[in-house]
């Protein structure tokens, strides 16, 4: 009796292991295939946040912050290097070009600096050497199995190319191609070309990737509106709204001192230990005055100090902090510069020449370390968000990428009378205003100047 | 037991025969006219492109007969000032083997400084007739038509041949000289 319930257990047992075992032949494996089931992932968690992900079929895919799957990737792609800071090597002799890359299936990280590994992890990597620097990371999903995946490191327009082997699979990465890959899915994201593998290829240095919108296949898109709400607000509600954002600059809240200037500017102030400084124009920026802290900090760990102020500092908007990217990192004697950008749905807001004058202002946001301290920093506080309840609300874009290119470099070629290449061929939210509504159109980049065609 | 052996190398020979004929159904030739297959050798890396018998115009891409994607980058070169009509024609076969225009779309496009061009469509299912018209006034060119066929393979087809795992190794096609009968 005891061998026969014995023995039918373990037929139970293995008939179970063998359904189970079909059922991940089949199916892959048994994780839920639904990204909103798993735990939502905060922006704290993840080093330095790609401008963009892009998931590359034979045409390309966006995946911006505003997708429920932007954290998630990268936290997969994180905590595995992060796993092997130990004991990563990086080939330096890869024997394979930036065309020939964009031509395999993979998930493109782009960042908008030139940064380390180390930088965009947050922590350190063993044996790293600091001066190698990336602003493309690509996996090649097409190499994801149980036992390896490969991460090519890429910088200076494709010419530097480096190669990590992971020695894991990352599933949601080959789960989101597979996604991407499924026409139903695709169908409702907007298809770009990698310029690279373009017809014009020739005219773009290394590569951007390019919407595939026409007259026939307009890409849609939402209209935004700009304005700084707080100057439509009372005087004694204006300090009370501006105190939330700048209290926790001072010791003693209480006790700071506001003065009201005539141009409809606030300075907020302690002991002239701290200021902080309310533009009407919808700016708000502080000075500290701090003593060093020593030792003196890496690379990565200013980086790490600036990352952690922006996402404590109350005075930074939230919808500010969700979208901004770093743009520009630089030493100026003492201090250290860091400048980031602002993006809507993946489309990075442009500033033009009037704006950026109006606010002082060349990007979003910018902040300075020195004595290892921030010490100082400015950030725009308009409120940007989706125009509703007008007809316009969702406009089209119908000029493609082969009209503006053209346009451009037609218009170079007349005045340079000689071949040339573009540095960059995008669509922005044009801000020529800071009351009003912004719509998006091309921007041009060549040889640090911009083209608005 | 050495018939089973047999009987079972006889059978994955002929599968792999026939799938064989599944996987490279895009290299057939490309059905068209006023159209030639160009190989361009640079860099040790030889690519193909369909021009136009009078090489007018070059198509970069698709160049294959048949494909998995149903949204294409038709992309191209060609004059400075070319006016292009691509034209897109699901098609199928009468009885008198003629193609016979199912459904259609069309789309404009003028060439500019570059001299390159590019197009999204969207492909039917099934074959696909892409009809380039290029005219340039300029050039004295009128009514250059350059046309061909690129079918659309189905999702069926495309998981199938996801799924086919067939990598019979050398050793495994070659019979045992061990067995013995029973």
């Amino acid at each position: 009796m005891k061998t026969t319930i014995l023995k039918l257990l373990g037929v139970v047992a293995l008939t179970i292991l063998c359904i189970a075992q079909i059922s991940m032949l089949w199916l892959g494996d048994m994780s839920s295939r639904n990204f909103l089931e798993r735990k939502d992932i905060n922006y704290d968690e993840v080093g330095v946040k790609p401008k963009i992900i892009w998931v590359n079929t034979k045409l390309a895919y966006k995946i911006s912050e505003g997708n429920r799957e932007y954290y998630a990737l990268i936290h997969e792609l994180q905590s595995a290097i992060g796993t092997e800071t130990k004991t990563v090597k990086i080939e330096t002799n890869v024997d394979i070009d930036y065309e020939s890359l964009l031509r395999m299936p993979g998930i493109m990280y782009e960042y908008g600096i030139e940064l380390t590994l180390e930088q965009i992890l947050g922590s350190k990597i063993e044996k790293y050497d600091t001066r190698m620097v990336l602003d493309h990371l690509f996996v090649d999903v097409s190499s994801s199995n149980e036992n390896k995946t490969y991460l090519y490191l890429i910088s200076k327009k494709g010419a530097d190319i480096h190669k990590i082997t992971l020695p894991s699979k990352l599933e949601d990465h080959v789960r989101m191609m597979s996604r991407m890959n499924d026409e139903n899915i695709a169908s409702h994201f907007t298809a770009y070309q990698p310029s690279i593998t373009s017809e014009k290829k020739q005219y773009i240095k290394g590569n951007v990737f390019l919407p595939l919108n026409s007259k026939e296949t307009p890409m849609e898109y939402q209209v935004l509106k700009v304005k700084n709400e707080i100057e439509t607000l009372s005087e004694e509600k204006k300090i009370s709204v501006l105190e939330e954002y700048v209290n926790s600059f001072f010791g003693n809240p209480l006790l700071k001192e506001i003065d009201r200037r005539t141009d409809g500017s606030i300075i907020f102030s302690e002991n002239m230990r701290a200021i902080v400084k309310y533009n009407p124009v919808g700016t708000l920026e502080f000075n500290i005055t701090s003593a060093s802290e020593a030792p003196k900090l890496s690379k990565r760990e200013r980086l790490v100090k600036v990352k952690t102020f922006i996402n404590e500092c109350t005075g930074i908007p939230d919808v500010l902090k969700k979208g901004i990217y770093l743009v520009e990192a630089y030493q100026e004697g003492e201090e250290y510069v860091y400048k980031f950008d602002y993006e809507y749905n993946g489309f990075k807001l442009q500033l033009k020449d009037q704006v950026k004058q109006t606010l002082s202002l060349d990007h979003v946001l910018e902040l300075t370390i020195k004595n290892n301290q921030i010490t100082k920093g400015k950030w725009i506080l308009l409120n940007i968000e989706p125009q509703v309840g007008r007809e316009d609300d969702i406009k089209t874009l119908v000029r493609g990428y082969g009209e503006i290119v053209d346009k451009v470099y037609g218009t170079i070629k007349e005045e340079e009378n000689r071949y040339t290449m573009l540095d960059n061929v995008e669509c922005n939210y044009i801000m020529d205003t800071i009351d009003g509504t912004l719509s998006l159109d091309w921007v041009v980049l060549y040889n640090n100047r911009v083209y608005y065609p | 037991m050495k018939k089973c052996k047999k009987l079972t190398l006889l059978l994955t020979f002929i599968l792999v025969g026939l799938y064989s004929s599944m996987i490279y159904a895009n290299d057939q030739v490309i059905e068209g006219e006023n159209i030639k297959v160009v190989a361009v050798v640079k860099d040790d890396k030889k690519t193909e492109y369909l021009e136009s018998e009078d090489g007018y115009i070059r198509i970069t891409q698709p160049t294959k007969a048949a494909v998995f994607e149903s949204k294409i980058n038709v992309m191209g070169e060609t004059k400075e000032g070319t006016k292009l009509v691509i034209k897109l024609n699901s098609v199928d076969k009468d009885k008198e083997d003629k193609y016979i225009v199912l459904d259609t779309k069309s789309y404009e496009y003028t060439v500019g400084s570059t001299g390159t061009f590019n197009q999204l469509i969207e492909l039917f299912e099934g074959k696909n007739q892409i009809v380039v018209k290029y005219t340039n006034e300029k050039d004295k060119t009128i009514d250059g038509k350059m046309v061909y066929v690129v079918k659309k393979e189905s999702k069926e087809t495309k998981e199938s041949i996801e799924k086919l795992i067939v990598y019979p190794k050398a050793d495994d096609l070659k019979p045992s000289s061990n067995n013995t009968a029973k």
